[in-house]
């Protein structure tokens, strides 16, 4: 009889399948284009649950001389991409001020729908860097926390 | 409903005083003469009517159904009320006859109740709704929660 482990699980820069995006030129943001910040590949015999109670917080900074943080009106969306690449879903459509907040439970950023990420299928991270500006994903830090279900080790 | 009940328990009582003193007692003691006289230990002739009658429960409860379905009674119930009507009317042939078309519609009616009774001796308890949803599982294409993810997730947390 196969058992599942069942557990929470966080995705975040340091998280194995996660590929950070290329940051932007700096000052060439115009507030249409969107920038990846990061893409998660679900890696094999592992499914990643994402239910109404899963959070997503991030923390955006730009790639500007003078480095600062993005703005709160940074539009940011999170897909999720099937195994074939052919079907994408909208997860999270938000700006960055709805997900700045990475501690307090009354503000941090939940999902609507709940759903499973399984083998092979992806979730990305997309940002529209405001006009004249960029963004930095090697100088962000973001966290999603949800559930990963993987297969028992038999002996 | 329980009028129903109360007129069926009658006529069953009826027809066990019938074939008690109609048939079993002078049965018996046809065969004790039988054994103190040995002469004919076994009437073929009325043997033969018993299981003809026996034999034509069907059809005649069957076609009586067939032709008043509206009636909405049992075949064998007709089967016996025409068994009981034949018997009365005597006869070395068609009352026992009858006697063997009653006697099968009689045993027929208490194999279910007799069946319901000692059936349930020796059976396993009834499964829990759990136990059955998670046959259910096992049994379909998905697979059990145990071996398929896809089971899993849809026990757990209603992902499909």
């Amino acid at each position: 009889m196969r058992k599942w482990i069942d557990v929470p699980f966080s995705i975040n820069q340091g998280t194995p399948g996660i590929t950070l995006g290329a940051a932007t030129t700096a000052s060439s943001g115009d507030g249409v284009t969107e920038a990846k910040l990061f893409e998660y590949l679900c890696p094999t015999g592992l499914t990643v649950v994402i239910l109404p109670i899963s959070t997503l917080a991030a923390y955006l900074k730009d790639n500007e001389a003078a480095p600062a943080e993005s703005g709160d009106e940074t539009p940011v969306r999170i897909v999720h991409i099937d195994s074939a690449g052919d079907i994408t879903l909208n997860r999270i459509v938000t700006t960055y001020a709805g997900i700045k907040d990475f501690a307090d439970q009354n503000k941090l950023k939940r999902f609507k729908d709940k759903f499973a990420v399984g083998e092979k299928e992806k979730l990305i991270c997309y940002v529209i860097p405001t006009t004249a500006l960029s963004v930095n994903p090697a100088a962000c830090r973001f966290e999603i926390d949800c559930r990963r279900v993987s297969k028992l080790l038999s002996v | 409903m329980l009028k129903k009940i109360r007129a069926l328990v009658c006529f069953l009582v009826c027809l066990l005083v019938y074939l008690l003193t109609v048939v079993f007692i002078p049965l018996v003691k046809q065969i004790h003469q039988n054994e103190v006289g040995a002469v004919n230990p076994v009437d073929l002739n009325r043997l033969m009517w018993l299981g003809a009658g026996a034999g034509s429960k069907g059809i005649v409860g069957g076609i009586v159904k067939g032709f008043l379905p509206q009636v909405g009674i049992t075949p064998d119930i007709v089967a016996a009320g025409i068994g009981f009507w034949l018997a009365q009317q005597g006869g070395e042939r068609m009352g026992v006859f009858g006697e063997g078309m009653l006697i099968a519609a009689i045993g027929q009616l208490v194999r279910q109740p007799i069946e319901s009774i000692f059936g349930q001796i020796g059976k396993p308890p009834a499964p829990t709704p759990e136990a059955t949803a998670a046959a259910a599982a096992k049994t379909s294409n998905q697979g059990s929660p145990e071996e398929s993810a896809d089971a899993y997730l849809a026990a757990a947390y209603g992902i499909t």
